[in-house]
């Protein structure tokens, strides 16, 4: 793993592509948990800094509100997703080919990071979805019993991909 | 992929079972199809519900919030100050508190204690108390009895009339009644902020979000 790992960050193109989708992954965690807020502001056509205040207001929610473990999750989930899809996108380029059903657990991570994300309500969406009045609230640990197994998931993934490139013989170990 | 979850997370996507106008008792509800970006309702504030502001003023703000919520914590602390010197306290807005106490047994006790306080003119004492002295939720900070102990300190609080009104729980049905309205309106979080009147309906906010946020919307409703 760690040598698959040399072989796509040597290039400084996939440390930038890396740092990119990780900013990008945070910020739409924060986005997904304000969609309401962002339609109303577009229906509004509100200034973009508005926009970016909704989204440091929503860090500062989720780090006053949740509790740093949840807040260091979020980023946690946000890096490995970047390094994740800059992985997926080096062996995209270098075998052409995806890396079978195994990357898409991947996804499964991202997506779980996203739920994770607290938002800057208490939510009831989750009665809605699986029946569980007071949404992430009512866990324990607030939120971390879904963040912790997609960072799980996400090195898994970045276990696998690194096994799929040193298997197609494209590294160079 | 991500607009499907905030469609879900974010609470926009039509998840409640609200199929139509609900009737209760002196509120009718009625929301409207989307025909622009943000959704708009129809919203009749129950005539018991008090008030915060001059009742000459053209718009209202209703907020559906739970006494144990931390996001409602925060929009007390943060945005709620500035919303009510910049447009409460100068005439332009009325403010409302309305309940959605679903994070527990708590929420419902504070609730309730809501509308005792309103009995002795007290429900934005109270309501300003609770928030400023809020606990974790659900750690048991505001059971009945912690309850009565923290209302001693609001001032001019006649407690034995409150703990008798507490332990009657005279306003178990207004509590549930009120939470259901705002499940009818579509609230999917708390605090969930509404703002308008009859004639241009209300725009909706959603969490705590920052004062410019409210203040884009307030002035677009005053406008």
């Amino acid at each position: 793993m760690k040598n698959a790992f040399q072989s796509v960050f040597r290039n400084p193109k996939y440390i930038v592509a890396s740092v990119l989708i990780s900013s990008l992954m945070f910020f739409i965690f924060i986005l997904a948990n304000n969609f309401a807020t962002f339609v109303t502001l577009l229906g509004l056509n509100s200034p973009p800094k508005l926009f970016i205040e909704v989204v440091t207001n929503g860090a500062a929610n989720i780090l006053a509100a949740s509790g740093i473990a949840l807040f260091a999750s979020i980023i946690a989930v946000s890096i490995l997703s970047g390094l994740t899809i800059s992985m997926i996108i080096y062996q995209l380029r270098m075998t052409r080919s995806f890396g079978c059903k195994r990357n898409l657990a991947g996804f499964g991570g991202i997506f779980g990071g996203a739920f994770s994300s607290a938002c800057s309500a208490c939510s009831t969406t989750l009665a809605s979805i699986f029946g569980v009045a007071g949404g992430l609230s009512i866990f324990p640990l607030k939120g971390l019993e879904v963040s912790l197994p997609s960072i799980g998931i996400l090195v898994a993934s970045m276990y696998f991909i690194s096994k799929g490139l040193v298997e197609s013989g494209r590294c160079k170990i | 992929m991500f607009l499907v979850i905030g469609y879900f997370i974010g609470g926009t996507f039509p998840v409640s079972n609200f199929t139509g106008a609900v009737k209760e008792s002196n509120i009718v509800i009625q929301p409207q199809q989307p025909q622009q970006m943000q959704q708009t309702v129809k919203l009749q504030i129950p005539s018991f519900a008090p008030s915060r502001g001059s009742d000459s003023a053209q718009l209202n703000i209703v907020e559906f919030g739970d006494y144990q919520c931390p996001f409602c914590g925060r929009f007390f602390q943060q945005s709620e100050p500035q919303i009510k010197q910049d447009y409460v306290d100068t005439g332009k807005a009325k403010f409302y508190f309305l309940d959605f106490q679903f994070l527990g047994p708590d929420s419902q006790t504070l609730g309730q204690g809501a509308w005792c306080a309103n009995d002795q003119g007290k429900y934005y004492d109270y309501h300003d108390y609770s928030y400023s002295h809020q606990g974790q939720e659900n750690s048991g900070w505001a059971t009945p009895d912690k309850l009565k102990a923290l209302a001693v300190n609001i001032s001019g609080f006649d407690t034995a009339k409150f703990d008798s009104c507490l332990d009657s729980k005279k306003y178990e049905a207004r509590v549930q009644q009120l939470t259901q309205i705002g499940q009818g309106l579509g609230v999917s979080g708390t605090p969930t902020i509404f703002i308008g009147n009859d004639q241009k309906e209300y725009i909706s906010v959603v969490g705590a979000q920052p004062y410019d946020v409210f203040k884009q919307v307030i002035d677009k409703q005053l406008g």
